[in-house]
């Protein structure tokens, strides 16, 4: 408790030796406090000019323009542009005449009082209907647009049928091309010539008929490794091509597939595969041979084509040769001693067995019985577990 | 509820007259199908115990019934189910006898004559047979009176070849390497049977493995072979077994053969003089020198000449068939485990790699000097497939095609497909540098011929299982129905119950 009281006493002091206590309570940040000073006035929105106090207009001439305005009227022909002169004075005089002037102006408040007057401007929020679950006070939104056959007549048919009409027209335009056009195409036709042997390379574009396609500056390009031999690589350097091509080889065919659609034109694609190739090639050349490497086919998992066999194809020849044969088989059956037949065979083991003929095994138990002397056993008491 | 009211008219409906109704008769008007008086079930009566008060000294509450401890049979003892599965049924005395049906001898082994007809297998070489367990419990042995086989082109080309090995001439001491292949069904264990019973007639020596399988699921025991080599093991149990069925099949021969060479790790026990028989059943005796008695007995039939000092009643060793029915088996890892717990290669095992190593060509001298026959069959219904073991077949096929290995359309493993070098290996075995002995060829096994078919079919009639008339196109149906003739599904066809009017 003392050392609080000189702990507090300390601080009195201090403060007594400050001088006159400004503020009658202690404040709980340091720093001397600062009013906010009043918000000065909002001074009124500046006045509208009046018709009559807007400065006047200076004279009009042609250089005053601007300069798309001046390279516009550049461009007019001499009696245009002095109309345009013309219609520009009268223009400025007629502002710069106060008479005029105010007449224009009253001319177009009076209007927009007019507007006002048939529209008026209310600024009542409007309330929004509150829509059932269903929404069937929903206003349709495809009734927005005005319907052609809101007010009919009776004088013409309907817009479905006049749609109807149309397509039956453009299925008939196309059908006078097919039948008058179409034919002089034939004029055009080249015939078939197999690529000559320098065009290893066969591109492939893909239009979408006038359609707009994300894949339609795609190319793809094919090449049979075999074309590659041995005008372009050795057979060693073949195997490197196809062991850098990896999974674009079709062993099947043999055929190298690439495709390209990086960039935003058909040519440029077609010139990036075919640097590629250009690449490719001279990397089997010149490269790593990967001859440790073996050829990796894995990607391709080889289609088993059922055919149907050549040897079962029955032909004039193969059926006279089944014929033969048939008729020989015949032959050779009838030549045969016997024919083994499951049912004789029984039938005579019937006859000779006694295990199958109850009648043997009777005669054969009378016999046996004539001489056995049957002894009857004890029967054994039947043991209890 | 009905209202009796009728709501139209406000009165009350009346009830019908007493007089409408038909009588309540109990006696029937009209004649009765039946001349016994009518009876009516007995009222049903009343269920003493549930219903009305509980009488004296009688419980109300709900009252299980106790069940009776249903009596049970003892069940099985051991090993008497696995001894019904096993079980091998030869005969089945409700089939009649074939009449005229000729044994399996040394003379119409060879007799074309008789192909497509079904030998039967002589008597006193069934416990031979069966010692070898050449049959299989599923095997259609059972129906019939007698077990016999037919003779196909294969069987008469295999007699052929044994009668040559066996007979004085050129072919003597000749040995061939085959690895029958073929569908499922086309019989290719009964080929090995064959084979095991030609042999026996010709007092071959018959080793056996019918199931390559026992060895590897890691079933029997296993032991390192030895500190110098702890990567190979023994299997002493199973070479005990071999040697029993060796030594029960080929008594008669073994009992006649002496030992003639020196036998270093079988010590004290292996005395000159012994024959061969009293060899092998030492390591039926004692299982743990099972493998040494197994290679000893092994370099005896193999011996062509006596080791000095043992030159006295040296007798030159018969040929040897060895048969092995389901080899991919061995292609794989084997369910042993190392020290380290790693997978042992089924090659690693002695018994497997003695076995697989008698289809290299030998160095100096061939893989059985005294002639005879390896014999190994795949399986089709047990069998893993491995790819490697698939290829190596293939290339056998080629270089029995007489391609060179180095030829481009040589098949080789796919590269990235990780086949097992060890088992390409296996069966790589070049052209042998000794004339006697055979290049390791590859059989398939295929469908009989028509006539083969017949013939077989007609054994199925002739033992009274069939009551057909075997004509020709009677046979050419299941002749086309199996496949082409393979003799399993031939034998489903035969051995169908079917109505017969």
């Amino acid at each position: 408790m003392a050392s609080a009281a000189r702990y507090l006493g300390r601080s009195a002091l201090f403060m007594a030796r400050r001088g006159p206590i400004a503020i009658p309570y202690r404040s709980f940040s340091a720093t001397t406090p600062t009013f906010a000073s009043e918000d000065p006035p909002v001074p009124p929105p500046p006045r509208e000019p009046r018709p009559e106090e807007l400065p006047p207009v200076a004279e009009y001439s042609p250089d005053l323009l601007t300069e798309q305005e001046r390279s516009m009227y550049d461009m007019l022909s001499p009696e245009e542009q002095e109309q345009f002169n013309a219609e520009n004075r009268r223009m400025v005089e007629e502002f710069n005449d106060p008479r005029k002037r105010a007449a224009a102006f009253a001319e177009i408040e009076k209007s927009v009082n007019d507007i006002e007057r048939e529209i008026p401007l209310r600024f009542d929020e409007t309330r929004t209907r509150k829509l059932g679950f269903w929404g069937e006070e929903e206003d349709d939104e495809f009734c927005h647009v005005e319907d052609a056959d809101e007010d009919f007549h009776d004088d013409d048919i309907t817009s479905m049928a006049h749609a109807q009409l149309e397509v039956h027209r453009e299925i008939r335009e196309y059908a006078r091309i097919a039948a008058w056009d179409m034919p002089l195409l034939s004029k055009l036709a080249k015939p078939f010539t197999l690529p000559p042997p320098t065009h290893i390379l066969r591109f492939r574009y893909t239009t979408y008929m006038g359609e707009s396609h994300p894949a339609e500056n795609k190319i793809v390009v094919e090449l049979c490794s075999q074309d590659l031999t041995p005008k372009y690589l050795s057979e060693a350097q073949r195997q490197t091509f196809l062991k850098l091509v990896g999974p674009r080889y079709n062993p099947d065919t043999d055929i190298v597939r690439m495709s390209c659609e990086k960039f935003a034109t058909r040519a440029q694609n077609k010139r990036y595969l075919g640097d590629i190739i250009d690449t490719l090639i001279k990397e089997a050349k010149e490269g790593d041979a990967f001859t440790d490497v073996p050829l990796d086919l894995r990607h391709h998992k080889p289609k088993p084509k059922l055919r149907f066999p050549d040897s079962w194809k029955m032909t004039e020849e193969r059926k006279k040769q089944i014929e033969a044969r048939r008729a020989d088989r015949l032959r050779q059956e009838k030549e045969r001693a016997g024919i083994v037949d499951g049912k004789t065979v029984i039938a005579d083991a019937i006859k000779i067995l006694p295990a199958l003929n109850p009648a043997l095994k009777a005669k054969a138990t009378e016999e046996r019985e004539k001489v056995a002397v049957r002894v009857a056993g004890k029967a054994q008491k039947k043991r209890l577990r | 509820m009905v209202s009796s009211f009728c709501w139209s008219c406000m009165t009350r409906l009346r009830p019908t007259p007493r007089a409408v109704l038909p009588p309540p008769v109990a006696a029937p008007r009209a004649a009765s199908f039946h001349t016994s008086t009518v009876r009516y079930a007995l009222p049903a009566k009343k269920k003493a115990s549930l219903d009305g008060p509980p009488k004296f000294r009688e419980a109300k509450s709900a009252r299980m019934k106790k069940k009776k401890p249903v009596e049970k049979s003892r069940p099985p003892s051991v090993g008497e189910r696995k001894a019904l599965r096993k079980r091998i049924v030869l005969s089945n005395p409700n089939a009649l006898e074939v009449e005229g049906m000729q044994d399996l001898s040394s003379e119409n082994m060879v007799d074309a004559r008789l192909r497509g007809s079904v030998l039967g297998l002589p008597v006193p070489m069934l416990t031979q047979l069966r010692a070898v367990e050449a049959f299989k419990p599923k095997q259609g042995w059972s129906i019939f009176r007698r077990p016999g086989t037919v003779v196909r082109r294969e069987t008469l080309e295999l007699g052929r070849f044994i009668d040559g090995i066996s007979n004085e001439g050129k072919d003597k001491g000749r040995s061939a390497k085959k690895i029958v292949t073929g569908v499922r069904g086309s019989g290719k264990t009964v080929h090995l049977l064959q084979a095991m019973a030609m042999a026996f007639t010709k007092q071959w020596v018959v080793f056996t493995v019918p199931e390559p399988q026992d060895l590897v699921i890691a079933h029997t025991s296993y032991a390192p072979l030895s500190d110098d080599t702890p990567h190979l093991y023994v299997q002493n149990d199973a070479t005990a077994a071999m040697l029993s069925r060796t030594v029960t099949a080929n008594e008669q021969v073994l009992k006649n053969l002496h030992i003639s060479q020196q036998h270093p790790a079988l010590k004290s026990s292996a005395k000159a003089g012994m024959t061969l028989e009293e060899l092998a059943k030492l390591g039926i005796q004692d299982p743990a020198i099972a493998w040494p008695v197994f290679q000893a007995l092994w370099s005896e039939l193999t011996a062509t000449s006596p080791a000095p000092g043992f030159d006295k009643g040296f007798k030159p060793r018969p040929p040897m068939l060895v048969t092995v029915d389901g080899l991919s088996h061995w292609m794989k890892n084997s369910e042993y485990r190392s020290a380290d717990f790693d997978p042992i290669h089924a090659h690693d095992l002695m018994f497997v790699r003695h076995f697989l190593s008698l289809l290299k060509p030998g160095s100096e001298k061939p893989a059985l000097p005294n002639g005879g026959l390896l014999l190994y069959a795949t399986s089709a219904s047990n069998n893993p497939t491995i790819y490697s073991f698939e290829v190596a077949l293939k290339q056998i096929a080629a270089r029995q095609a007489g391609l060179n290995a180095s030829a481009p359309e040589f098949p080789q493993a796919d590269p990235y497909s990780k086949a097992d070098k060890r088992v390409i290996d296996a069966f790589d075995s070049a052209k042998p540098t000794i004339a006697k002995e055979g290049i390791l060829e590859l059989q398939t096994l295929g469908g009989l011929t028509r006539d083969e078919a017949r013939g077989f079919m007609e054994y199925f009639a002739r033992s009274g299982l069939l009551r057909e008339k075997i004509n020709d196109a009677w046979v050419g149906e299941k002749w086309s129905l199996a496949g082409g003739g393979v003799i399993g599904e031939l034998e489903k066809l035969g051995r169908r119950l079917r109505v017969v009017n």
